[in-house]
């Protein structure tokens, strides 16, 4: 509770969070949120720019809602489809309008979303290669890209913390076994090991399956830092009073690593589950980037900047960065957070008398 | 025959390349619902002899009886569990901070009776009451209660599963003085109710004059003087044992510090009647009724 | 008997987390010059504060009101250039922990030469060594030469408590503040470190407040004995009386529990 206090009082570390929930609850409700769906392509917009959004017709005239204008194009002399308003007719947006079919949650069977316009096609942040709405798909994608973070990132803390308390608690030969294994984890640099441990699964899987491999593949690189850390906790805990007293009572080991050993390092876990979140985002947005990771026409923020690979296409569509905007901003609010849970939760600044 | 008889009880430990021979040869006893008092200064061994007693360290060498079953092998070791607990040094550290008192208490208590959480609280409240304490410490946090509140609690868990031999490593060092002589007095009170045997372990020979039936004197990991406590207190005969109750009366001036020489008698160096026989060092032997010294200074 | 401390309601407040915590209250006594007043008290009486506020090295989160004269002066209205005049100069501190007293990094005999040259002005460097040397001696500390070159590490506890003694004494204050020097010391070093206290006492007519928790030491050295309890000062009497006829109710009790372990 005492954290939460003091965490409302950071005002950098409450926009992160409200930046944080804002994308999570894009996640969790991107099929409402999201126009149309991630998968379907539009020949007639390839490569679209960003619709303009109006207010005002060029006659000057106020609409009451916001309004777009039909793009259409022409081919310039090098074979590129330029765009521009179509004038003639005005599409206003309309606000919780029926399309595409969705399960709400997973559950409840619907159709409705939270905007559209009919008619004509609504692109907030362009549309990609096959003209598809990169806002739907960044929508789509941060349901792989953020879940592959949090739950990436609790899966190696649980190894981590699991493994490290039984390294640090029972010490000697157990642990010297253990901590060789980890130093030999570690010494690997963890992109190479990333991406033989990629190489070593076949490249035609579904993207299910892609999807827990590369959570696999990412937790089983990180437990290893997190295990050295809590070694390291556990090996000054274990040679407190409390541990000695639990051992003469006669408390079972297993007991003491999870009742007096673990508890004592979540402060430290918490922080460090936090920092490595950014880490387990970036990792899937490297793998997919190079193709290894969610295939098309899945999205992750990853494989949607794969599109942005190429310099050429960077200039002509600028837009098509913005998942990188997407991976950056979350990043940095995850950093921030930690950062700032660290500081409440540093028992050294804790006054004493 | 005695409660606990320990025998030549070894335990070395190498820090920085160096041995440190933290127990070389350590015979001590303690008799039945009696107190056996083992004074010595920081350094000399008394912690680690607790802890080789209750199985927290493994002994190089020697054997542990309790009740005449060797308590040093795996086998006896639930019976060791049962029989033998420890009091600490420090209670604001003897309990998990994150744990209430009851969950500390029930903890131990569980561990030889199944017993469901509900069910345990009547008993755990009275065992709270013959420590002197109210019913409601049993939903306290340890950082809600002073040191002699919590070294009570600590008294009263390792009482639970009615051991017969308590060790008590200076559990009043941490206290005022007020409350050193409360928890002594419960103390007292708890042996003659219970016939709890106790290995008081002290730097304080005043405090033990209270408490004990023989006194056992360390001196770098070895017993060098031990008697009951008259004899003791009225004639001391171990230099060092004089040096220790001179320090508790303020009475010293100059002696040497100390260092451990490499062979000979351990107190060579600080010893005022050192002669050239000491090189070899003296074994305790009885020298009157009762009293072992381990000092040619009283050999004929 | 001259005075030559006087502290007149001294209250100690330290602000944490937005609690009050009243550590000292409106507490009044006064060192007599060549006395040693006990101060006893139980952890958390605030003796370790009294000690603070008299050199005024209370930290930000402690706000002290009250007067402490000391040669006429309020210590509280000095300007901090008049305060490190004070400090170590005419009033000597002695801490607890020895080994917190001493950078671990520096050799014993650097630290030392600064802190002469800081205090003392001192450029000469024979006349540093020389009172080196003289205070080394004074403290019964042989082998100076290499305990100068050591670490403070390196050295065992009493060493330290005696080097800690011998940097106060080097400056010849009037006044030695001394919080538990002894309490972390076994208890043949202590009776010695005590012995030597006494001595060096004696020869340099110091005037000693001693803040301990045990009565025991504030029997045998003090002159006289302030009681702290929650930050009070209960009752401050000549050493006899008190241990006589304790008025103090809280007094009353610590006497007779003290009584009972004789």
């Amino acid at each position: 509770m005492r954290i939460f206090k003091e965490l409302i009082k950071n005002k950098l570390a409450m926009i992160s969070l409200v930046f944080l929930s804002l994308f999570y609850l894009g996640a969790v409700f991107a099929d409402f949120f999201s126009p149309y769906p991630y998968h379907v392509d539009d020949i007639e917009y390839l490569w679209s720019p960003p619709t303009r959004i109006h207010f005002f017709d060029f006659h000057k005239r106020i609409f009451f809602r916001p309004f777009v204008y039909k793009y259409k194009f022409y081919i310039d002399q090098y074979y590129r489809r330029i765009y521009y308003e179509d004038r003639s007719k005005v599409y206003p947006i309309k606000f919780f309008v029926h399309g595409f079919k969705y399960k709400l949650l997973g559950i409840i069977e619907t159709d409705l979303h939270l905007f559209g316009v009919s008619g004509t096609k609504l692109f907030l942040l362009g549309a990609d290669s096959k003209g598809r709405d990169l806002f739907s798909r960044i929508l789509y994608g941060s349901r792989v890209s953020l879940s592959i973070g949090l739950i990436g990132a609790s899966i190696s803390f649980f190894i981590g913390i699991l493994v490290g308390a039984i390294s640090g608690y029972f010490g000697g030969r157990v642990d010297n076994v253990i901590m060789r294994l980890v130093e030999m984890m570690m010494m690997v640099p963890a992109f190479y090991l990333m991406l033989a441990l990629r190489a070593s699964f076949p490249p035609n899987l579904s993207s299910t399956q892609v999807y827990l491999l590369i959570i696999v593949i990412l937790s089983f690189i990180g437990w290893a830092s997190i295990a050295r850390v809590i070694r390291g906790m556990a090996l000054s805990l274990r040679e407190r009073d409390y541990i000695y007293a639990a051992k003469v009572l006669g408390v079972s080991d297993f007991k003491i690593i999870f009742r007096h050993i673990i508890p004592h390092t979540f402060s430290y876990a918490l922080v460090a589950i936090v920092l490595s979140i950014p880490g387990y985002i970036l990792g899937e947005a490297a793998l997919s980037l190079l193709g290894l990771g969610i295939q098309e026409p899945q999205a992750s923020w990853g494989n949607l900047l794969s599109s942005a690979l190429g310099i050429v296409n960077i200039k002509i569509f600028p837009w098509i960065l913005t998942p990188g905007i997407f991976i950056v901003v979350s990043s940095m609010c995850f950093y921030i957070l930690g950062e700032s849970l660290r500081d409440i939760l540093d028992p050294k600044k804790k006054i004493s008398i | 025959m005695k409660l606990l008889q320990v025998e030549k009880v070894k335990k070395y430990f190498v820090h920085k390349r160096k041995v440190v021979r933290a127990l070389d040869g350590v015979d001590l006893f303690v008799e039945e619902g009696q107190t056996s008092a083992l004074v010595g200064e920081s350094g000399c061994g008394k912690t680690t002899l607790a802890k080789v007693v209750v199985g927290l360290y493994p002994p190089q060498a020697g054997k542990i009886y309790l009740k005449g079953e060797e308590i040093t092998s795996k086998r006896n070791k639930a019976f060791l569990r049962r029989n033998v607990q420890m009091v600490f040094q420090n209670p604001y550290l003897s309990l998990d901070p994150r744990c209430t008192i009851f969950f500390s208490l029930y903890e131990a208590l569980s561990i030889f009776t199944k017993i469901k959480k509900k069910e345990a609280v009547p008993f755990l409240e009275e065992l709270l009451k013959s420590v002197e304490l109210p019913e409601s410490t049993l939903w306290r946090y340890p950082h809600q209660l002073s040191g002699g509140q919590l070294q009570r609690v600590c008294i009263a868990r390792s009482l639970i599963n009615n051991p017969s031999l308590l060790i008590l490593d200076e559990p009043t060092s941490a206290l005022d003085i007020s409350t050193t002589v409360k928890i002594i007095d419960l103390l007292l009170k708890i042996q003659e109710e219970k016939s709890v045997g106790f290995l008081f372990i002290s730097h304080n020979l005043k405090l033990v004059k209270h408490l004990a039936w023989w006194v056992f004197v360390m001196y770098y990991g070895k017993i060098v003087e031990f008697a009951p406590k008259d004899l003791i207190y009225k004639n001391p005969l171990h230099p060092y044992t004089k040096l220790l109750l001179d320090a508790t009366t303020l009475k010293l001036k100059d002696i040497p510090e100390s260092t451990l020489p490499e062979r000979g008698c351990r107190f060579f160096s600080r010893c005022p009647y050192k002669k050239d026989m000491c090189l070899k060092e003296p074994t305790l032997i009885e020298i009157e009724n009762n009293h072992f010294l381990a000092c040619y200074l009283k050999r004929k | 008997m001259r005075e030559i401390l006087t502290v007149k309601n001294l209250s100690v407040i330290y602000k944490v987390e937005e609690r009050k915590i009243h550590a000292l209250k409106e507490v009044s006594f006064s060192l007599r010059e060549g006395e040693i007043l006990g101060v006893v008290g139980e952890s958390g009486s605030g003796k370790t504060t009294l000690g603070l506020s008299i050199l005024s090295l209370l930290d930000e989160k402690a706000y002290a009101s009250g007067r402490i004269l000391f040669e006429g002066r309020d210590i509280f209205s000095l300007s901090e250039q008049e305060l490190l005049d004070i400090r170590g100069r005419k009033i000597g501190l002695i801490f607890q922990e020895p080994a917190a007293s001493f950078n671990p990094v520096l050799t014993i005999g650097y630290q030392f030469r600064e802190i002469l040259q800081k205090k003392l002005n001192l450029k000469e460097k024979n006349l540093v060594s020389q009172i080196i040397y003289d205070s080394f001696k004074r403290v019964k500390l042989v082998d100076e030469e290499r305990i100068l070159r050591s670490y403070p590490h390196t050295l065992s506890g009493g060493q330290l408590q005696r080097i800690a003694i011998a940097f106060s004494i080097a400056l010849s204050p009037l006044i030695l503040i001394a919080d538990e020097p002894t309490s972390n010391l076994d208890i043949t070093v202590e009776s010695q470190i005590i012995h030597l206290f006494l001595r060096l006492k004696e020869e340099l007519n110091l005037s000693v407040i001693f803040i301990t928790h045990n009565l025991d030491l504030a029997k045998v050295i003090c002159d006289r004995i302030g009681v702290l309890y929650k930050g009070k000062m209960r009752e401050i009497r000549e050493k006899e009386t008190l241990f006589r006829e304790p008025k103090d109710p809280y007094t009353k009790e610590l006497i007779e529990a003290f009584k009972k372990l004789e």
